[in-house]
């Protein structure tokens, strides 16, 4: 046993069980091309793809990927080769990042974890657990759920390639305070459509609208419709694509009294969470990669020829030269 | 730390940077906003301050009793929270007093009718608009709301020439954060009014006869009307001593091919603007390190930069070297065994050192800039506190290798330039950095009010967002 000082950081080293992985490789030089090119393979062809920009470490700038067959590749003319690189090299975290994702991807379609909106993006996947920790009364509109935000880095240690996912925990509170849910709600309450508009007009929404999220104003609702203004202009939405904002004053008055959900132990269940200190919070992220991730099989992963393994322990960083400036 | 398995260490280079000290009254150093200001007094008084703080609030029971007790507070103060009051603290001779207005204009879904009521009551009230100093109480507006009754308040006002404060009604109608927030209202008034509460009191590792200047710039692409859009770039310029020089806007077509020329002309005119008013002497070698956030700045677009740093420097014939420093937000946590900050109940809190550096890879750095934090009480005896609830996130700072540039100033040194930064926390008294530097801390109140101010352009004509801000704001930090 030794003591070490240093930190300790929420970052999770990720093995390969051989140095190298078999590849396939398009040489391209221009970014655009190479982001275009990726799109390409993974909508059309389902292939795993990364980007390389320029040359690093013996990679050459192009696209990197993997995909379970090659002859529609070949028949479509596509110039590929097939290539042997670091398996750990840094190119290999966006590919073990998709990899990653389309494991995640899977079990929320199986209902093992749930998946918010936008939940991979920026080259960050976001999975939640599918049970909550803890629903608002009586209507269940709030659900709140420990949450996993993953990245794969690649660091250089002792000129050595290596992958870490990197790993935070959210405790995210989910709203289901649709406009259908908040009316079905209302009209149950014995409010009539006037007044129902009239309640609803007071507030802020989020509109889904041709899939982005904008703020909006409710008009008013017929049937499962509703009129709403988006930047001044008047659209007609579903009543489904239109969510109450849950937090200025106003509305959780609204929430509270009018509707009668019980919003505040799920807020303050929310809060203590949220305040733990960094000892604790690096415990609680890798008690959930052990049930999110671990526990359901996203990990070992493989990728062409390699499989890779999570080690469940976090990094301990000892600085090297501790200088004061 | 106990156990650990050594295939689970990482040898990273790691610094610890001593948090900089801050000047004020007569040039005395503190560490603490809230001792230095107590004890010594602001660094600058603003050269014409106006008379009068105008309390403006919608005539209801409930914002009228809280403009009373935000203006009992500002006047005689505030136990130890805010103590003495604002004429004491701030040495100003100035009055406060409540306009109401009409609660029927009071619209929060209807920005412009309201933002025009609470100016035309401003204007009604003071006799000369700009001996009166406005604090709008408003409900809080969701974040990140594009076209709320914050911006469209402050773009009333700003428009008109006038600063203006928002106090938010559900802040200052809670005890619990009206205590800790009286100060830091009456701060941002002060500095709104011209006056500079500290400087930077140490300084950056350079020669005596060179000087440095920071740039922090953002870009904002700006929808207007029939789906034209523009893109906005804005940069703020500050001194080495964290002293805020001027904001500048250059708006160009939405088109990324014109994106570095936009830049180029950008920096060219911040720095030829800060160099000819304000270096005073022709220092031998300028430092320029410009803060970004947000978008990844192309290959193209650092040439732009490199090269309105060398078109200036060549104009005035001083020796100029840009720096290019990305700072973003990170996930990453780090606990410590080893940290002097307790919680109230005595126990550990692991939380980092302000100031504490990782080299995770090669120019890529963590900063704590939240966690455990020096604080000076108000016996000036200095000791250590939590700045922060939970487990906050390092910020990531990123040093950007610019082609055919040889950096003189090394990669701690720029990470300094954000922690000294960071440290001009104009927010707060008691939070003595601030997690974000403020080089670009106000993005995005900065990519609003220019939504706002490219559409009256594209309204008045003409191309120069500039000349919409009027003179008399070109000297204060209205946008805080």
């Amino acid at each position: 046993m030794i003591e070490v000082g240093g930190f300790t950081i929420n970052l999770f080293r990720i093995k390969a069980n051989r140095p190298s992985v078999e590849v396939v490789y398009i040489n391209l030089q221009d970014n655009f091309e190479i982001n275009s090119t990726i799109h390409r393979l993974e909508h059309k062809y389902e292939c795993i793809a990364g980007p390389q920009y320029s040359s690093y470490r013996g990679l050459e700038p192009g696209v990197y990927f993997v995909c379970n067959e090659y002859e529609n590749l070949t028949s479509d003319n596509i110039k590929y080769s097939f290539k042997t690189v670091n398996s750990s090299s840094y190119v290999m975290k966006y590919l073990e990042l998709k990899a990653i994702a389309r494991k995640v991807q899977e079990l929320g379609g199986e209902g093992k974890l749930f998946l918010p909106r936008n939940w991979f993006a920026y080259s960050q996947i976001t999975c939640c657990r599918s049970e909550a920790l803890e629903y608002s009364e009586p209507y269940k509109l709030f659900a709140l759920r420990p949450c996993l935000v993953l990245r794969v880095e690649h660091l250089l240690v002792d000129d050595e390639d290596r992958l870490y996912l990197l790993a935070d925990l959210k405790f995210k509170r989910f709203s289901s305070l649709t406009l259908s849910n908040i009316v079905e709600i209302l009209m149950k309450k014995g409010y009539d459509i006037p007044r129902l508009n009239e309640l609803l007009q007071a507030h802020y929404y989020t509109c889904i609208d041709k899939e982005n999220k904008v703020s909006c104003i409710v008009n008013k609702v017929e049937d499962d419709k509703v009129e709403v203004i988006i930047r001044n202009e008047r659209r007609s939405l579903s009543t489904n694509d239109v969510m109450l904002n849950p937090h200025p004053k106003h509305t959780r008055d609204f929430i509270e009294k009018k509707l009668g959900e019980k919003i505040s132990k799920v807020e303050e269940f929310q809060r203590v969470l949220g305040v733990q200190r960094p000892k604790r919070k690096v415990n609680d992220i890798m008690r959930y990669v052990k049930e999110l991730l671990m526990d359901n099989g996203v990990f070992p992963i493989r990728l062409s020829n390699v499989e890779y393994t999570l080690e469940l322990a976090p990094q301990i960083i000892v600085p090297m030269r501790g200088e004061v400036r | 730390m106990s156990d650990p398995n050594l295939e689970n260490v990482l040898l990273l280079p790691g610094y610890n940077l001593d948090i900089p000290r801050l000047a004020f009254r007569g040039d005395a150093p503190a560490i603490s906003p809230y001792y230095g200001l107590i004890i010594y007094g602001p660094y600058e008084l603003p050269p014409e301050p106006p008379k009068t703080i105008t309390l403006l609030y919608p005539n209801d029971y409930g914002f009228r009793e809280v403009a009373k007790k935000i203006k009992e507070a500002l006047e005689g103060g505030y136990r130890g929270y805010f103590p003495r009051g604002f004429k004491d603290i701030f040495q100003l001779d100035v009055d406060v007093e409540m306009i109401d207005v009409d609660s029927t204009k009071y619209d929060m879904l209807n920005p412009k009718t309201t933002a025009e009521a609470f100016y035309n009551r401003l204007a009604e009230a003071c006799k000369d608009v700009n001996s009166c100093f406005p604090v709008i109480l408003m409900n809080k507006v969701p974040r990140g709301l594009y076209e709320s009754l914050y911006t469209e308040v402050k773009y009333r006002f700003t428009i008109e020439g006038i600063p203006s404060q928002v106090a938010t009604y559900e802040v200052f109608s809670d005890e619990s954060q009206f205590k800790w927030s009286i100060f830091p209202l009456a701060l941002q008034i002060f500095i709104k009014m011209g006056g500079t509460p500290f400087l930077l009191y140490d300084r950056l590792n350079i020669p005596e006869d060179e000087a440095i200047m920071i740039i922090g710039i953002g870009l904002s692409k700006v929808p207007l009307h029939a789906k034209e859009k523009r893109y906005v770039g804005f940069a703020l310029a500050f001194e080495a001593n964290g002293r805020w020089r001027l904001v500048k806007w250059n708006p160009q077509p939405y088109s990324k091919e014109d994106l570095p020329h936009m830049l180029r002309k950008l920096i060219y005119d911040v720095m030829d603007d800060v160099l000819g008013k304000y270096v005073v002497g022709k220092p031998k070698k300028v430092h320029v390190i410009v803060h970004y956030t947000g978008k990844n700045v192309s290959v193209a677009e650092e040439n732009a930069l490199r090269d309105a740093c060398q078109k200036i420097g060549k104009v005035l014939n001083i020796d100029v070297i840009p720096y290019l420093v990305k700072i973003q937000e990170s996930m990453y946590r780090l606990s410590s065994e080893d940290t002097p900050c307790t919680d109230r109940s005595g126990q550990p809190t692991y939380l980092v050192k302000v100031g504490t550096v990782i080299g995770l890879k090669e120019d890529l750095y963590l900063l704590q800039t939240t966690g455990c934090v020096p604080v000076q009480t108000s016996t000036g005896q200095i000791m250590f506190r939590p700045s922060a609830h939970g487990a906050p996130s390092p910020i990531i700072v990123s040093i950007k290798r610019l082609q055919e540039v040889r950096y003189e100033l090394d990669d701690i040194e720029l990470v300094k330039s954000v922690l000294y930064m960071a440290r001009m926390n104009y927010a707060s008294v008691n939070n003595p950095v601030s997690k974000i530097p403020i080089s670009v801390k106000y993005s995005k109140e900065l990519a609003y009010m220019t939504a706002r101010l490219t559409y009256r352009l594209s309204q008045v004509g003409g191309n120069d967002i500039n000349s919409l801000i009027p003179e008399k704001l070109k000297q204060v930090l209205w946008f805080i």
